[in-house]
């Protein structure tokens, strides 16, 4: 048989030197070098068989790649005449031709082709006279054939045999790259579904950690998470009771009675307690009956069984199991899925049991309900620790002084946990205490901190503390290292309080504290907080407070929804977050109803607060100011013939009835007539600035009720 | 309140009272105490100056025509100053302060009306 092996020696005519081979070589390798980098292996092998078929001059180019399991070798892609041939054509190894250059892992050259040589009919029949070979060789293993074929009688040079040689060291690694790029992708898909179940696992887990309540709904639906990871028809978690030796269904899915029935298994018996008792998932199979105690399980005609402990720090508190209505098995993927399942379901489960604890008394100290204030609209929130089992010691307070005046606190003591807690409400009451003594706030600041300093455990706390008068609407505050409560008018941008730099409660020895006086506007909210609301992890405290200001921009929300939706949009931190909102009531455009302390200096907020109502109810300024003017003078009456009890009062009431001012002054005096030559100027300005001026007088007092068309000579 | 309602300063001869704010029953009968007492039996008048003066009742009037009878009986002048337009006129047109008391638009007319021959 005419035949010339390749190896070693020179394969029919050597033409080493000639420039022109090299060329056609160099472009064919600089089409392979691309063709790696960029085509997908179709691709590629359609352009290197193509451009060999020209370079080198003959009718067919052929790959034949290996399948290891069959020992075969499959038509992969061809050019020329064996291109109309279907791919997959299967050639056994070491069968004729190709079979020969795979088995053989060198190359072959059949100079004239015999019918005997090759296995493919479609060779012979398209009258195929010389082939070349070559194996397709990753690492010295044979992946395939790389084969030339001529209709003619033809000698391959030597430098042609290497250039085939080339073409097939290039297809054999585009080959290798495109199979481990295609095992990698495959073991990718894996890696990225089991991701997809784990984040699927983590987010509803993470729903558990954040509400710090495992409440039923919560555990039911980590259940259908489950069952829809497992593709299984029914779970249950069983908890261990306090006792720790029976095991109770605290949730199920597809077998809910067993929660109805407040199912008891104990430790080390049947199925679950097995499992809570050997630490380790146990698969059922094909369910044995003796070895399961639940007569529900078996009731509901459940097959297979997998169950896994829920462990924390390697000790039992329950057991979770999946189970099937149809006989199947549980892959070592799936067992390990619901292991983790099993995990951050158990860790769920302990934070919230812990976090109940500190969070409950965390949640006694602070005060059940805000007082009701005239004048005065608030609500406060506190959220503990989103992702922290321990609770931060965040508290709020407010406080009636008398006189209208009002005590706002916040604070955040700086340790953690059930301690942070406790000292929490020894600083409540202690500021409460000074507080109520009347002190300013930077003298009740300076007693708290020289109170915690005498603490044998010494703790460290921001607070800030605030007296309002709700009358004036004037603030003074003052920050133990606190951040600056917040200012937010109906219109316009909120402003922070700023304050000196100052040291938390406990911190410095001689600590510096400063009042601060602020004036605030009707309907102005005042905001406190914890620094939870502003500090975040990804960014600074300016950023914190920018993001503050900017989302309690006007919106002329009332206190509660404001918190809430604050809280909701800002308070999502690691630490605990606490917010107390203050509003000043506005003015009911309607009517106003004022209860004043006889005295001179009441007439003046009288007129402040009439004349804030006046523009709210609509009257125009000069009709306001005669209405001032008018209001003034009963009001004046009424102080200067006060008599009786020394903290005698006057009310005036205003309202506006069919485009009029009414107002009513009353007092608990005497009506004098007025007396010598100016003492009538009052009844006259009176007179003269209203429509109408009615005087009552009995034993009781004396009231005087006014009206006041609002564009006069309109309302008639 | 914001800053003291009074400051009074010598003026050629003359006494001037800058009221400032809201003058009412709180504040009027210190405020007269005040001006009375600052003016020297040699002075030639006193002129108020009501410009900044954003509220004013009864007592401010009762203040005015106190002071005036007072001033009259050491025969010493009294001249307001009020500008045009001032939230307080309306009051003084009411009870008709100027039928008493002269006005002015500005302190130097005041002072100059202080000195004028009667």
């Amino acid at each position: 048989m005419p035949e010339q092996r390749a190896t070693g020696g020179p394969l029919g005519a050597s033409a080493g030197g000639d420039d022109a081979i090299l060329s056609r070589l160099r472009k064919l390798e600089s089409i392979t070098e691309a063709a790696l980098a960029n085509l997908r292996l179709d691709e590629l092998l359609d352009v290197l068989l193509t451009r060999l078929r020209s370079v080198l001059e003959v009718d067919t180019a052929a790959v034949l790649l290996l399948d290891e399991q069959t020992s075969e070798l499959v038509a992969r892609a061809a050019k020329g005449i064996e291109e109309e041939v279907e791919q997959g054509v299967r050639v056994p190894l070491g069968a004729g031709f190709a079979g020969r250059v795979a088995a053989e892992s060198r190359p072959i050259f059949l100079a004239d082709v015999q019918p005997t040589d090759v296995v493919n009919p479609i060779l012979i029949d398209k009258g195929i006279r010389s082939l070349l070979g070559v194996p397709l060789l990753v690492e010295s293993r044979t992946i395939g054939v790389l084969h030339v074929g001529t209709l003619t009688l033809r000698t391959f040079r030597h430098d042609e045999a290497e250039l085939l040689q080339a073409a097939a060291d290039r297809i054999a690694l585009a080959i290798d790259h495109a199979r481990l790029y295609d095992a990698e992708r495959q073991a990718r898909a894996v890696a990225e579904r089991r991701a997809e179940q784990v984040h699927d696992l983590q987010s509803i887990t993470d729903v558990a950690l954040s509400h710090l309540a495992m409440d039923d709904t919560l555990l039911v639906s980590m259940l259908d998470r489950v069952c829809g990871l497992l593709d299984a028809d029914t779970a249950a978690i069983l908890l261990l009771d306090s006792e720790g030796d029976v095991l109770v269904v605290r949730a199920a899915k597809g077998i809910e009675e067993e929660v109805e029935r407040g199912l008891r298994i104990p430790l080390g018996g049947g199925f679950a307690g097995r499992i809570a008792g050997e630490r380790r998932p146990v698969v059922l199979e094909d369910v044995d009956h003796a070895e399961v105690m639940n007569p529900i399980l078996h009731d509901k005609g459940i097959r297979s069984l997998l169950g896994v402990p829920l462990l924390v720090e390697g000790e039992p508190i329950g057991v979770m199991h999946v189970g099937s209505l149809s006989p199947r098995s549980f892959t070592e993927e799936q067992v390990s899925l619901m292991e983790l399942a099993a995990d951050r379901i158990a860790t769920a489960i302990d934070r919230a049991r812990q976090h109940n604890v500190a969070e409950q008394l965390q949640r006694a100290l602070l005060p059940s309900g805000l007082p009701e204030i005239p004048g005065l609209n608030m609500a406060a929130s506190y959220h503990p620790a989103a992702d922290d089992a321990d609770v931060g010691g965040d508290w709020y307070d407010v406080l009636q002084l008398g006189s209208g005046l009002v005590g706002v606190a916040m604070g955040d003591v700086v340790s953690r946990g059930l301690r942070a807690a406790a000292f929490m409400g020894e600083l409540r009451t202690a500021l409460r205490a000074y507080a109520i003594e009347g002190d300013r706030p930077a003298r009740v600041l300076t007693r708290l901190d020289r109170l915690v300093r005498g603490m044998r455990e010494r703790e460290m706390a921001t607070v800030a503390y605030a007296i309002l008068d709700s009358r004036t609407r004037e603030l003074t505050y003052c920050l133990a290292g606190h951040p600056p409560p917040l200012v937010i008018p109906v219109e316009g941008e909120p402003r922070f309080l700023r304050a000196p730099a100052s040291a938390p409660i406990g911190a410095v020895a001689a600590p510096r504290y400063e009042d601060c006086d602020a004036k605030l506007d009707a309907r102005d909210t005042l905001l406190m907080y914890t620094d939870g609301l502003v500090e975040h992890r990804d960014r600074t405290l300016e950023e914190g407070m920018a993001a503050l200001a900017e989302e309690a921009l006007a919106r002329g929300e009332e206190p509660e929804e404001l918190v809430s939706r604050l809280m909701g949009r800002l308070g999502r931190s690691a630490d605990d977050v606490a917010a107390l909102a203050v509003r000043l009531s506005g003015v009911d455009p309607e009517r106003v109803e004022l209860r004043l302390p006889a005295v001179p200096g009441s007439l003046s907020p009288m007129r402040a607060a009439l004349g804030e109502w006046l523009a709210a109810a609509g009257a125009p300024d000069d009709d306001a100011y005669d209405v001032l003017i008018a209001a003034g003078e009963a009001a004046a009456n009424a102080v200067e013939h006060a008599y009786g009890p020394v903290d005698a009062e006057f009310e005036v009431e205003g309202r506006v009835t069919d485009g009029s001012v009414v107002l009513a002054v009353r007092d608990s005096g005497r009506w004098r007539e007025p007396r010598g030559q100016h003492r009538g100027r009052g009844l006259l300005l009176m007179r003269e600035l209203m429509d109408d001026v009615r005087i009552d007088r009995d034993e009781q007092g004396t009231a005087v009720e006014m009206r006041r068309a609002l564009v006069r000579g309109e309302a008639t | 309140m914001i800053g003291d309602p009074l400051s009074i300063r010598p003026e050629r001869d003359t006494v001037v009272a800058e009221l400032r704010g809201e003058i009412d029953l709180s504040n009027a009968k210190t405020i007269a105490g005040e001006i009375g007492s600052a003016v020297p039996n040699d002075a030639a008048g006193v002129v108020l100056d009501l410009a900044d003066v954003t509220y004013l009742d009864s007592s401010g009037v009762h203040l005015i025509f106190d002071l005036n009878e007072r001033l009259h009986g050491r025969q010493q002048r009294l001249v307001l100053t009020l500008p045009e337009g001032s939230r307080i006129s309306r009051v003084l047109e009411l009870v008709n302060v100027e039928a008493v008391v002269p006005i002015e638009r500005t302190v130097d007319a005041s002072i100059d009306r202080v000195h004028a021959e009667p």
